[in-house]
């Protein structure tokens, strides 16, 4: 398997302190990678360093071979990174339907005039795009929640709503920033089905996660930051095995 | 006499003054984040309580009312201190209530307060100006330097006065439990809570020094120019805020600075400069725009402070409260937008013109057809993409002066064309005017997209002050204050349409094109776009939403239909003058979309038929007759009433849907 992101020497600095230091992690095609690490380990940071929105002190990432550090947020996007965020952000005066279309933002071509003029090609756009979301929706379990408001909708049903519009962008890569926090097991497990029915549909996943027994039967690779540097990487066996990786959970001095 | 050394003196006295009130915006800023516009009204109230029990008697409502006659220094620590009152119950009925309200809220209900207590005074004190009386510390004899410097005893108290203010202030800040717990609200008002500082006593604290530090500043500035009056307060409460953001707002020291800057720039222009009294209000807004570009967050201010904050900038409307369920069941059925129930609206308006036979009724219902165009171009801006735009009127000014100009002043005197021939022309330049008012909308916007909100208000407030004052002074190209007359009245092939009910007609047509093309963009991935950004920005990003981009498409549109709306205005009035154009508009067309219903597109046109219809009932009630500006009273009580209880407009229910219609 060739490395569908490659991320190296990655540093984010807050005013002098290092959030992250030196962070190589090369993430497989068609995986479902896995990011784990105590608290303030650095593990948002770097998903907010990969989509943009924090500046970089250092460090290179490419998707596929095409260098996306220092583009401004949208293009990285558009380049092919979707993302969920740790806290939900959908869009809160928006139905369902708008919401998951929004993320169809950028295969959107029809021009200003088309579109004031409804031309025949410009609503053949958005009935294709319609479509895609309607089964999108499908997919994650949001079937006939079309024209709800994003905010009536269950917690659970606004996580799986954020995954919906984030593969609306038809992503290489998906981020996923703690998709099962304040979830029971059981909506845990429907989670990490939809999880592995994307890597399978052929979408690369990089999950951040606190619960372990999910993480080591999800993931195919675990990565784990400690604080802002990165401590291990391999299966989830061989993470779990490892003594480093125990002491930093735990405390202990490794 | 000496000019520099006299303008020097003038412009530390200025500069006293500005200080002091940029102090108030900047303290209440630093703790609950909210541009207080209501802080120049307290500025003119301080001045007027001072002048009031200053005088043997003053006329309250039409009474002459015995007053006490004291003395100065008596008058003002009495007029600081129930102006701060005032402040103090201010936060208390219309901030407090919308703490935790969408961001948009309490600025509206700042500028609510700011329309209420201006009309209010006006009713109280009446229109005219009252005079500071004469009294003992300014009939002392100036001190004279180099023989040629007059400085008055008075300017001296102004500078000594507001250094102890400053400074008793900067004291109290530093060394007292409650500046500290202030100074730890403002950095984080969650955090303050927690660890048990009485958040609402910090803010009423907040409000009450500012409050009173705007009222001394009014007073300073009336017995420089010897009266009261209204409306004083609004263009030096605006100079205050701009030397509040130009200092770095949150910062006491950077207010300081940035009030004498403005003073010095203003001063020395409006000496030294040819005509330079004119634009004196224009070099000070400029310089706030520079500094705005080159650093946001201003001489002395923290970056943090320039952050676009995130979460809704209107809200969840669509969540909206439960009350008047008739009224919301209605305002759904607009939700769908049904085509039937579009083309019955558009029926009844042509239907109007042939049903209202008065030609004074018909006159008032193009009225509502320009208001209701103008909001609703504002309404792409505020109510769709949820930028605050104070300066709208700009583009509907730059639309009807560019036709006027074009047609009276190029084409009519200049070239002699006989305007019958040219009547075509009119529909070509509500194209052009648009598109002029687009481009210039975009200059303006691209500096401004890396601002927050509020700065982002300021500087469109800015922007319109400079087109303003241009419209007034540069007399060669806009005949100034006279206005551009003989504009010719839209014509169809040929026919002039003299008559109102063709001039409505036309009115409504232009409508229906407007709202056609403004919903094929709303109603697709652009006004998603738009909505997403107005919802969450970070997240609009992270979907791939150029968001720089689709804000400059937002300011476009909306000026592009300012613009045409100018044209239209400008040709269907056959006049125009900078007055068409105040300030006041900005907020008025700004209030109609809030009472309308922010991002719908019925609501701009219900907040500009109630509006225009209850100025004319209105005018028959005979306590109104009296005092006219009580309507004005109303209309920001109304506003605030709105903001408090039914913040998303009249149409809430009427939420746009942003898909294509099948």
């Amino acid at each position: 398997m060739s490395a569908l992101l490659d991320i190296q020497g990655l540093a984010v600095t807050f005013g002098g302190l290092h959030a992250l230091r030196g962070v190589d992690l090369p993430v497989a095609a068609g995986a479902i990678h896995g990011l784990i690490g105590p608290n303030g380990a650095g593990k948002s940071t770097l998903v907010n360093a990969l989509t943009g929105t924090v500046r970089l002190a250092g460090g290179t990432i490419h998707l596929d071979g095409r260098a996306l550090h220092g583009l401004p947020t949208h293009r990285i996007a558009s380049a092919g990174i979707a993302r969920t965020f740790q806290n939900i952000r959908h869009f809160a005066g928006m139905t369902v339907l708008e919401n998951v279309l929004v993320g169809a933002h950028r295969h959107f071509t029809a021009s200003l005039p088309a579109l004031i003029r409804r031309s025949r090609a410009a609503r053949a756009e958005e009935a294709y795009h319609r479509a895609r979301a309607t089964r999108l929706l499908d997919f994650v379990g949001l079937a006939g929640r079309e024209s709800d408001m994003a905010t009536s909708l269950a917690y659970g049903h606004q996580r799986r709503l954020e995954i919906a519009r984030a593969l609306m962008l038809e992503p290489r890569l998906l981020l996923l920033d703690e998709p099962m926090a304040g979830m029971n097991t059981a909506e845990k497990d429907e989670l990490a089905d939809i999880v592995r029915a994307t890597r399978d549909g052929g979408v690369t996943v990089l999950i951040i996660e606190h619960d372990m027994q999910i993480m080591r039967s999800l993931c195919d690779r675990l990565s784990v930051l400690h604080h802002g540097e990165p401590l291990a990487q391999g299966t989830p066996a061989e993470i779990f095995a490892d003594p480093a990786v125990q002491a930093a959970y735990l405390g202990r001095a490794a | 006499m000496d000019i520099f050394g006299q303008l020097l003196v003038n412009a530390v006295m200025l500069g006293s003054i500005y200080s002091l009130a940029a102090v108030a915006y900047t303290l209440v800023y630093g703790v609950v984040k909210l541009v207080n516009f209501a802080f120049g009204e307290l500025f003119m109230l301080g001045a007027f309580f001072c002048v009031s029990l200053m005088l043997p008697a003053v006329t309250l409502f039409g009474y002459s009312v015995p007053m006490p006659g004291l003395p100065f220094l008596v008058a003002v620590p009495i007029s600081v201190l129930a102006v701060a009152g005032i402040g103090v119950l201010v936060e208390r009925l219309a901030y407090r209530p919308l703490r935790k309200a969408p961001r948009l809220a309490p600025l509206i209900a700042a500028i609510a307060v700011s329309v209420l207590l201006q009309a209010l005074a006006q009713s109280i004190w009446g229109a005219e100006e009252l005079r500071f009386p004469v009294f003992s510390m300014r009939q002392m004899p100036p001190i004279v330097l180099f023989d040629t410097i007059y400085i008055g005893v008075m300017q001296i108290f102004v500078l000594v006065a507001a250094l102890a203010s400053m400074l008793g202030l900067t004291l109290f800040v530093l060394k007292t439990r409650l500046g500290r717990a202030m100074r730890a609200t403002a950095e984080d008002p969650e955090a303050a809570l927690l660890v048990g500082i009485p958040i609402d006593r910090v803010i009423a604290m907040a409000f009450l020094i500012g409050s009173a530090f705007a009222a001394l500043a009014g007073i300073l500035y009336a017995q420089a120019y010897s009266f009261a009056h209204p409306t004083m307060g609004f263009m030096p409460g605006l100079k205050a805020l701009t030397a509040a953001v130009l200092g770095g707002i949150g910062s006491i020291p950077g207010a300081a600075l940035g009030g004498m800057i403005l003073a010095f720039a203003e001063t020395f222009a409006a000496g030294y400069l040819p005509n330079g009294a004119a634009w004196r209000d224009a070099i000070g807004f400029a310089i706030l725009i520079v500094i705005l570009i080159i650093r946001p967050q201003g001489l002395l201010g923290r970056r943090e402070m320039n952050e676009a904050p995130s979460g809704s900038l209107v809200g969840d409307r669509a969540a909206g409260d439960t009350r008047w369920p008739a009224l919301n069941r209605f305002m759904a059925r607009m939700n769908e937008g049904s085509l039937a129930l579009n083309i019955a609206l558009a029926c009844i308006a042509i239907a109007l013109a042939f049903i209202v036979t008065n030609d004074y009724w018909l006159r008032i219902l193009i009225f509502v057809v320009t208001y209701g165009l103008l909001a609703s171009g504002l309404n792409v801006v505020v109510g769709f993409t949820g930028l605050l735009d104070l300066g709208f009127v700009a583009f509907w000014a730059v639309g009807s002066y560019f036709t006027s100009i074009l047609f009276v002043l190029v084409l009519r005197d200049h070239f002699g064309i006989e305007m019958r021939d040219i009547w075509w022309l009119f529909y070509v330049n509500l194209v052009a005017g648009g598109a002029l008012a687009a481009l210039i909308a975009m200059l303006i916007g691209t500096p401004t997209l890396r601002l927050r909100g509020d700065y982002l208000a300021i500087m469109t407030l800015g922007f319109h002050e400079i087109i303003r004052i241009i419209a007034t002074n540069w007399v060669e190209v806009t005949r100034g204050p006279m206005g551009i007359r003989g504009i010719p009245v839209p014509s169809v092939a040929g026919t002039p349409l003299f008559e109102p009910k063709y001039l409505y007609l036309l009115g409504v047509f232009l409508t229906i094109v407007v709202m056609l093309a403004l919903s094929g963009l709303v109603r697709s991935h652009v006004g998603r776009a738009w909505v997403a950004i107005r919802e969450n920005e970070l997240a609009a990003e992270a979907m791939g939403v150029n968001t720089a981009h689709y804000k400059l498409l937002a300011y476009a549109t909306g000026g592009f239909i300012g613009g045409t709306v100018g044209v239209f205005f400008a040709h269907s009035q056959q006049y125009i003058s900078p007055l068409s154009f105040s300030l006041f508009e900005n907020i008025l067309i700004l209030m109609l979309v809030v009472m309308g219903g922010l991002g719908t597109f019925i609501g701009p046109f219900l907040g500009a038929l109630f509006w225009i219809v209850f100025l004319q009932v209105a005018q028959g009630v005979p306590f109104i007759q009296s005092h006219p500006e009580l309507r004005y009273a109303l209309l920001g009580l109304a506003l605030l009433l709105l903001m408090i209880y039914r913040p998303q407009g009249i149409a809430a229910r009427a939420r746009v849907s942003l898909l294509m219609p099948r």
